[in-house]
């Protein structure tokens, strides 16, 4: 066990069936255990990749066309290193949220938890660092099932039919990139991605229909507008670090993989109209998710239908990079939408984790139930509020260098209509934020029982609060990292920044 | 002529069905309808020389899928979420158009069949792959097939997520029942003795075909998981017959038999990390690991579908304080 | 054409014939428990026929053992298919009768 990608591969997993199997009331310990040593792990695989350029490894010994390979770049370890810091902070609160002193039954369903929660972990781990383009529709098969699993923990009526419904969406989405992959290998014969690139360099290999339906798959696993629909109830019903983890990870493990795809492997293949395309499609969520957030009466809503606004951002990017003409703003805005994913992995893992606390002690999450809030709950509330400036992308958070990237990104490639977009998004999504935190802080009579919240389920939302503000007042480091492979560079030669 | 006959007959009979399915306004006659069609769809492998992949959408696709979907439709729960699907198909603005997701389906459909018409027919016309490849490299994986040296060997990383995607649903099922054994599940009430007297027959014969199909897949088509799915269906067959199967397993035995496969190869994996990469086996003793790893996988197949069926056919969510205040939170 | 095939042709005929028989009687019986009838006891004696006339060809007794257990295989498939569906025929019936009734 040399090397780094054994051990994110084989520590979930193995912890995924020692938990399921053996007996013992220390289970959540044992999983927290394990998420600290994978992040560890995608630690020490940052760091080789930092020192020595992105990192390859043949599993089996075999390598590429026949072999399964795997591959690390600067992407990838940022990926996996956010992928287990805001899984240590989730598990960190699921000790509290599942507590003993809670009811016998939350006893019951950590048990259920456990095993399938480092399940989740693993399949992230294992597409984050796949390269074989079937590979990554097993490891986005392990991860559905898993989300599945886990938003049907919940209980109830509710849960089982939002459960149903990410199922149902989640399979059709698979089947659609199954085809795809399969249309895929018949054009070129191979899996494997730098393979594939190879052969599509030049864009005269370019099979539409196979692409069509491979990023019509993903699109509906990452809630691409108008495929958003299975999304809010499923994240909202779902227990709390579990809709923390779908909102923050899960939903961009999709869109981790159509950026591979379209950036890395079919640039030459892909169109300036359907890059223009996806971008409509970003804008119309980011308008529509926001719109639908301003709506909800429901906290745990209204972060769910922030996801489908914020996941819209994502696919700016794809129109921002046809711009004509040569410049850093490629760079601008491909690690615009990249550290966007990061920084909004870590404010929606906050933000999802302060609700759960909420209706952990209201016993509701109604927003109109929420006053007082800084009196019962003050650190949550300061989570919250920390959290929310991550969201809206107000400085010094890390959103804030995100959307300033695809802004600037904007305007260099001349389509400021984007621009428009991002202000008006920016704008609802502080419409809405506002309505949370001035909910909270409007004084009120208290109400009269609150459940007692153990105080590492705030600490933790606080913690992952902090990190998204973090990532905008030290963004060198992560940047220098992501430059580690990058499809552009920083600085293009002859341009001068 | 003659066998461009049959499969005219075959691919036409195939599409109708399919359609009948559709169109069956009668839950149960579609799902019958659903089983036919996998079968022919298994003929159709057949006549496209591939049994295995025919074996398997015969066990699976039809007949696992098959009784998954009518044991689902009897609970109580899918029966209302019928009667409220039929109603709210009656009511509103689908009272003027009546079918109309149908039609939108039917198009739907029929669009993407065109188009994947269209992507077919613009594939490369020389085959281009990996067979090749996978037939020079087959010496040093172990076995004399293709398809199993692609599977136990090249691309052993896939086929142990796959196996972990089995062992996730049937975990998936165990979490929605909020309990750890399948014991609180329905058992038939009441059995007739012809079907216990078929289950004693078929068992034996199952578990030697099973054998058969594993054996075999090392030279030819065959293989771990269709065995697995045979003896499955005999679990289930057991189960129909009154006996207790996978819901008579206690928890332990349970999350073994469902663990077993995923956690052999994490092992192997993890052992072959001190030779050089994971899940590295690939000489002198690649065979008898190969072969060891199908066992598990005919085990944890067998065991995870028959789980699934045996899931299938409890209540859950409303009910499941009922559960599980049968299922005490610190019992294991 | 060798007599061996003759005699498989003429024996694969027959059993089409039943074959063809009991597939009327489904689409032209009445009732669950005729078309049961029909179904089950022609269809068995056509495979029966059929399996004779394939071991006739197989050439190898191994193979030909292996087409009649088949057959067995199958007869005690649809005998009992054909118990169970007989028995819900009948559970019907009844609940019909007593829902008439009431």
């Amino acid at each position: 066990m040399s090397s780094p990608f054994e051990w994110l591969i084989f520590l979930p997993f193995a912890g995924g069936v020692i938990t399921f199997l053996l007996p013992g009331k220390s289970r959540p310990w044992l999983a927290l255990l394990l998420t600290v040593g994978t992040f560890a792990a995608a630690w020490w695989l940052a760091s080789d990749v930092w020192r020595e350029g992105p990192q390859g490894y043949a599993l089996g010994g075999w390598e590429a066309p026949l072999g399964i390979n795997l591959y690390a770049d600067g992407l990838s370890a940022l990926l996996l290193l956010t992928t287990s810091a805001v899984m240590t902070l989730a598990s960190f609160y699921s000790l509290g949220y599942f507590s003993r002193e809670a009811e016998a039954s939350s006893w019951t369903e950590a048990r259920a938890f456990v095993p399938l929660w480092l399940f989740l972990l693993g399949s992230l781990n294992a597409l984050f660092v796949s390269r074989d383009l079937f590979n990554l529709y097993v490891a986005l098969e392990l991860l559905t099932i898993a989300g599945v699993a886990l938003v049907a923990l919940a209980g109830g009526a509710t849960a089982l039919r939002a459960g149903m419904r990410y199922l149902l969406a989640a399979f059709l989405a698979s089947l659609l990139y199954l085809m795809g992959v399969a249309l895929l290998y018949g054009e070129f014969g191979v899996l494997d991605l730098a393979l594939i690139a190879e052969a599509a360099e030049g864009g005269t290999r370019a099979p539409v229909i196979a692409l069509a339906f491979v990023f019509l798959g993903l699109g509906i696993k990452a809630a691409l507008f108008p495929f958003h629909a299975w999304l809010p109830h499923a994240h909202a019903s779902a227990p709390a670090p579990v809709s923390a983890v779908l909102s923050a990870l899960v939903v961009k493990a999709a869109f981790y993989v159509i950026l591979r795809l379209w950036v890395d492997v079919f640039a030459d293949s892909v169109t300036a109209p359907a890059a223009q395309a996806a971008g409509a499609l970003g804008a119309a969520g980011i308008l529509w998710g926001s719109f639908q957030a301003l709506r909800e009466q429901r906290l745990k809503l209204v972060v769910a239908h922030s996801t489908v606004a914020q996941v819209g951002y994502l696919f700016l990017l794809f129109p921002l990079l046809t711009g004509v003409g040569e410049g850093a703003w490629r760079f601008d805005a491909w690690a615009g939408g990249v550290y966007h994913m990061m920084s909004h992995a870590f404010a929606k893992g906050a933000l999802f984790l302060a609700a759960g606390t909420i209706l952990y002690a209201y016993g509701n999450d109604q927003i109109s139930a929420m006053r007082g809030l800084t009196r019962t709950l003050p650190i949550t509330t300061v989570s919250f509020g920390i959290a929310g400036i991550a969201l809206v992308g107000l400085p010094p958070s890390g959103s804030f260098i995100a959307k300033w990237m695809l802004l600037t990104a904007t305007i260099e490639s001349a389509q400021w209509w984007w621009a428009v977009v991002i202000g008006a998004g920016t704008l609802l999504s502080g419409a809405y934020v506002y309505r949370l935190v001035s909910a909270a802080f409007t004084p009120d009579t208290l109400p009269e029982s609150i459940r007692p919240v153990p105080r590492v389920m705030e600490y933790a939302s606080l913690i992952l609060a902090l990190t998204s503000l973090g990532l905008g007042l030290r963004a060198a480091e992560p940047f220098d990292l992501l430059e580690v492979g990058a499809p552009f560079s920083m600085i293009v030669a002859g341009v001068g920044t | 002529m003659l066998e461009h006959g049959v499969d005219i007959v075959l691919a036409g009979s195939i599409a109708v069905v399919a359609w009948r399915v559709l169109l069956e306004p009668q839950l149960f006659r579609s799902m019958v309808l659903f089983i036919a069609m996998g079968l022919m769809l298994s003929l159709a492998w057949v006549r496209l020389a591939a049994p295995d992949i025919a074996l398997a959408e015969a066990a699976i696709g039809a007949g696992l899928t098959g009784i998954l979907l009518i044991r689902a439709a009897q609970t109580e729960a899918a029966q209302e979420a019928a009667a409220a699907a039929r109603e709210a198909a009656t009511s509103g603005w689908r009272r003027w158009f009546p079918g109309a997701g149908r039609i939108v389906s039917a198009a739907a459909a029929l669009a993407f069949a065109a188009v994947l018409l269209v992507a077919v027919i613009d594939l490369p016309g020389e085959p281009i792959g990996l067979t090749e490849a996978a037939a020079t490299e087959m010496e040093a994986s172990g076995v004399e097939h293709p398809v199993t040296s692609v599977l136990l060997n090249f691309r052993a990383y896939d086929t142990w997520l796959e196996v972990g995607v089995l062992l996730l649903a049937a975990m998936g099922v165990l979490a929605i029942h909020r309990t750890y054994n399948l014991r609180s599940t329905r058992s038939e009430e009441h059995t007739m003795l012809v079907l216990t007297w078929l289950a004693r027959i078929i068992l034996p014969l199952a578990v030697l075909i099973a054998g058969y199909l594993y054996w075999s897949g090392t030279h030819q088509p065959g293989g771990a998981f269709q065995a697995g799915a045979i003896l499955a269906a005999a679990l289930v067959l057991m189960q129909l017959a009154g006996f207790r199967g996978v819901s008579g397993l206690s928890t332990l035995w349970l999350g073994a038999g469902l663990m077993l496969s995923f956690a052999a190869f994490l092992a192997v994996g993890f052992i072959g990390t001190f030779e050089g990469e994971f899940l590295r086996y690939r000489h002198a003793t690649g065979e008898l690991i190969i072969l060891a790893l199908e066992l598990t996988i005919v085990v944890s197949t067998a065991v995870t579908l028959a789980a699934l069926f045996a899931g299938a056919g409890s209540q859950s969510g409303d009910d499941s304080d009922a559960v599980r205040a049968r299922t005490p939170p610190e019992s294991l | 054409m060798t007599p061996a095939e003759v005699i498989a042709a003429a024996f694969a005929v027959t059993g089409g014939i039943f074959y063809l028989a009991g597939t009327v009687g489904i689409l032209r019986f009445p009732d669950v428990q005729s078309r049961l009838h029909a179904v089950t006891k022609a269809d068995n004696l056509g495979l029966g026929f059929l399996a004779v006339g394939l071991a006739v060809l197989a050439g190898t007794a191994e193979v030909a053992a292996k087409l009649l257990f088949i057959w067995f295989l199958a007869l005690a498939g649809s005998a009992t298919a054909c118990q169970l569906i007989a028995n819900a025929s009948v559970d019907d019936d009844v609940t019909e009768r007593e829902q008439a009734d009431a």
